[in-house]
């Protein structure tokens, strides 16, 4: 990644700012081209969601299938989150600023702060499986469980280092993700290879996966859900790194490259866990290889597990900054860090993690189908100025900072997922749709066309939200 | 981030809101995205549709 300006300048101090904050990052400032930008959401994308969402799909499903539906289940999942990042890349801002139009000035606020909750449970889930996969290693070496193996105090270590990093700032998350990527995609291939040949081929092609349902083509959707579900999940770090893209391409593919194809390529160790070794938790599964390769999964899960978790809490921090612009980095990265906590000392999130990650989509699912119609209906613009004014006059005002028809449109698309289907439990209440869609799609489409029939009866015809763009004074020369 | 502040972050947000439209936009998504992105879904709907019945039919007739 360039640096556009000297360490210590103004300059980059101006960048640095933006780049933790709300203030949107100009065009000249941005760092990312396709290769950075597919090579840190790789790095995000080779976590703890990786193996454990490879695990779940390899428990209901044949291998071949899973990594079908794995890669292209999360690519599809992943357009609505695709086209957030080329907003996101056009307009250099972040969410508070980004979904303005579509929720308000201040209903944008109130999304964030209502989804934030669900970040804080993903940024649990890394430390997690790096404490108990540390623990678990040790054990295998003979060494008693004492309070300072215990997985719970490991996590909470990997999770303060993460913070550090991410307190640390860009730089700091840009040379971790230099170490760890190649780092972690060497290893992840070795251990595949070391799993395949562990189980023999065979036995990887024929196997039928521990939680096939009597009827196997119930187990395929249920799988294809939580790919969707997986996919979806991205709407929060859909600003985190597109907004540094130099262009709305290199925003675009890179989303759907490392967090969908790859996605489902380096998931083979979780889909072999879940479905040959039969266990839901990846440690439990990689700790059967035993041997020497413990200790190659062991620096695979610390290093992949890291890039996870400085991804989670720089997402909340980052959200914290667009809600509450007058907070200073360091307490917007120290508030990201007690409900972590909280649920690394009572992992539900990953222990539950199909669940989690479908009960998540129903709401995940509607933002980003509002998100997706008020976008095309605008061609993609915003008024930046008018993002940031939450006067009573501005184009983004709505009622009192409210748009009440993005609202509504979100209470009935997750009103329609939950009508299909109950994440909770996995019971599918109209298997008509739910055979055909599954629950996530339904929701998108419910709260978008919603969305879109208020629109067009309350919104267009006053053109309320949909204020004019100004235009650049040229379509040459890099700046002013 | 140093301790020692040159840019005032309120400031530096009004500044950049307001400027941001004088910068040339960034390269927008072309012609060519466009196509990618439609052979993508197809592939990947037409791809899922085949996993979900044909080949998981060869596995459990």
């Amino acid at each position: 990644m360039d640096s556009v300006s000297n360490p210590g300048s103004i300059e980059e101090e101006r960048r640095e700012l933006a780049e933790k904050s709300k203030i949107p990052v100009l065009p000249t400032e941005r760092t990312l081209g396709f290769w950075d930008h597919t090579g840190i959401a790789t790095a995000g994308a080779i976590a703890t969601w990786l193996f454990l969402t490879g695990a779940w799909i390899g428990m209901a499903v044949p291998v071949p299938i899973a990594i079908v539906v794995l890669a292209l289940g999360c690519t599809i999942g992943l357009i609505p989150i695709a086209f957030m990042g080329r907003y996101f890349a056009r307009w250099g801002g972040e969410h508070s600023t980004g979904f303005a139009p579509m929720f308000g000035t201040l209903g944008a606020k109130i999304i964030l702060l209502a989804i934030i909750p669900i970040y804080w449970l993903w940024t649990s889930i890394p430390p997690v499986m790096f404490g108990r996969a540390v623990s678990t290693t040790i054990g295998l070496f003979g060494v008693q469980p004492t309070i300072l193996t215990h997985p719970a105090l490991l996590g909470i270590i990997i999770l303060a280092i993460g913070w550090w990093i991410t307190y640390r700032g860009r730089s700091a998350m840009v040379w971790l993700v230099r170490i760890t990527l190649p780092v972690m995609l060497i290893l992840i291939v070795l251990i595949s290879v070391r799993m395949l040949t562990f189980y023999g081929w065979d036995t990887v092609v024929s196997n039928t996966p521990p939680g096939l349902a009597p009827e196997p083509f119930v187990s395929f959707m249920i799988a294809f859900e939580i790919c969707i579900a997986g996919g979806i999940s991205w709407v929060g770090n859909s600003a985190e790194y597109s907004r540094l893209a130099k262009s709305e391409s290199t925003a675009f593919w890179p989303i759907l490259i490392a967090w969908g194809l790859m996605f489902g390529a380096l998931a083979i160790p979780g889909i072999l866990v879940g479905n040959i070794a039969g266990v839901l938790d990846p440690v439990e599964g990689l700790a059967l290889i035993g041997g020497d390769w413990t200790i190659a999964y062991l620096i695979m899960l610390a290093f992949a597990n890291i890039t996870s978790v400085v991804m989670e809490v720089y997402l909340v921090s980052l959200m914290l900054m667009g809600i509450f612009p007058k907070l200073r980095w360091i307490h917007a990265t120290l508030i990201s860090l007690p409900v972590p906590i909280l649920f690394i000392l009572t992992p539900w999130a990953y222990d539950s993690y199909g669940n989690f990650i479908t009960v998540t989509a129903s709401v995940l699912g509607p933002i980003a189908g509002v998100f997706l119609v008020h976008a095309f209906m605008a061609r993609f613009n915003l008024n930046l100025k008018e993002a940031i004014n939450s006067a009573k006059e501005g184009a983004y005002y709505f009622t009192k900072g409210i748009n009440p028809w993005g609202f509504i449109a979100i209470v009935v698309g997750t009103t329609v997922a939950l009508l299909i289907y109950n994440p909770l439990t996995a019971e599918i209440h109209i298997p008509f749709i739910f055979n055909k869609l599954g629950m996530t799609i339904p929701s998108i489409l419910a709260g978008g066309l919603t969305y879109y029939i208020l629109a067009r009866i309350f919104l267009v015809p006053k053109k309320i939200g949909f204020p004019e763009i100004p235009r650049p004074r040229k379509a040459t020369g890099a700046m002013q | 981030m140093s301790q020692e502040r040159k840019v005032d972050p309120a400031a530096e947000l009004k500044e950049k809101v307001e400027d941001y439209y004088n910068y040339t936009p960034v390269k927008p998504m072309g012609k060519r995205d466009w196509v990618l992105l439609g052979i993508t879904l197809v592939v990947s709907i037409g791809l899922l549709v085949f996993a979900g019945t044909v080949w998981l039919g060869w596995y459990y007739p």
